[in-house]
């Protein structure tokens, strides 16, 4: 009976662990580049009304830089008020605003457009199904409902939630990628693909692994329930 | 599965119920109405000694092996 209650205790405890470090995850990105965040939202209330005065809109595109020549690498400068003198950089990671021209230009993109909002909403779906799914199996451990089927199936939606934000992040990303890459062209550097959320595959395939030994220790269960 | 529980075939001989049978056994009607009706994985040697004792039969007499069902347990594999 106490041997319960402190594992019931430990799986609050982890729970509410694991509710912060989900929040962690998903905020990581706009902790870090909180300013950005805040530009677009900015922008994005300005775009608004800039569309409905039939103005031509502006985009803020987060650009992942390569240099092309390697012999070049550092083909920029950067002054320094130190010394007054000029440092050769390179660009890695900068943000840029596009004008669009006209309305023929914006109306090629929207393409790009529909998908990336597409994904964003079925990003969002996702994130609100992992930890719909992950707090049902851990109020059914807390409940002492630990080996059965149930949770067999809920662990591996939850597996299979994480795969599809994971293939969701990749195509977001390839999407972004090539419409970046119809719009503009720098000197001196390409476009890098910048694939992220490699984390989801790896929790994806750990839960699913999991599902796969609890479903082995439910039939293990079963056997001892029928052994009389 | 190929072992066949005769559990019901000792227990008409020996004139017993299910109810009496478990009280002597030790263990509850539900159990060994599971292993009477053949849905159990696996018995204990301790359950198997107390249904022996007090039916006054041999393991043979309860459990049988046919060869039959294993054949088609392998088909169905």
């Amino acid at each position: 009976m106490e041997k319960s209650k402190s594992n019931r205790k430990s799986i609050a405890l982890l729970s509410v662990l694991a509710g912060i470090a989900y929040l962690y995850l998903i905020s990581i990105d706009f902790i870090n580049n909180w300013d950005a965040v805040a530009n677009s939202f900015m922008q994005g209330y300005h775009e608004s009304s800039k569309i409905m005065d039939e103005q031509m809109p502006d985009e803020t595109f987060s650009m992942m830089l390569n240099a092309e020549d390697l012999d070049n690498y550092y083909c920029d400068s950067l002054y320094n008020l130190k010394n007054d003198h000029y440092l050769p950089a390179k660009i890695q990671l900068i943000d840029v605003r596009y004008h669009f021209a006209d309305q023929t230009e914006y109306r090629q993109t929207i393409g790009y457009r529909t998908t990336i909002l597409i994904l964003v909403c079925l990003f969002i779906i996702g994130l609100i199904a992992i930890p719909y799914y992950f707090y049902r199996i851990i109020g059914a451990f807390y409940k002492d409902h630990i080996f059965n089927r149930d949770n067999v199936r809920r662990l591996k939606i939850l597996g299979n939630i994480l795969l599809v934000v994971y293939l969701l992040q990749i195509i977001f990303d390839l999407t972004l990628y090539y419409y970046k890459k119809l719009l503009i062209d720098i000197p001196n550097y390409s476009l890098s693909i910048y694939l992220s959320g490699a984390e989801w595959l790896f929790l994806g395939l750990i839960t699913l692994l999991l599902a796969n030994i609890l479903k082995r220790s439910v039939e293990y269960k079963e056997e001892q329930d029928l052994t009389i | 599965m190929p072992i066949i529980v005769n559990l019901d075939v000792e227990m008409a001989k020996k004139k017993i119920s299910l109810n009496e049978l478990s009280e002597r056994v030790g263990i509850t009607p539900a159990n060994l109405s599971i292993l009477k009706t053949g849905k159990a994985k696996a018995i204990r040697f301790n359950t198997l000694e107390a249904i022996c004792r007090e039916l006054n039969c041999q393991p043979g007499d309860i459990l049988a092996w046919d060869e039959e069902e294993e054949d088609t347990s392998i088909h169905n594999k």
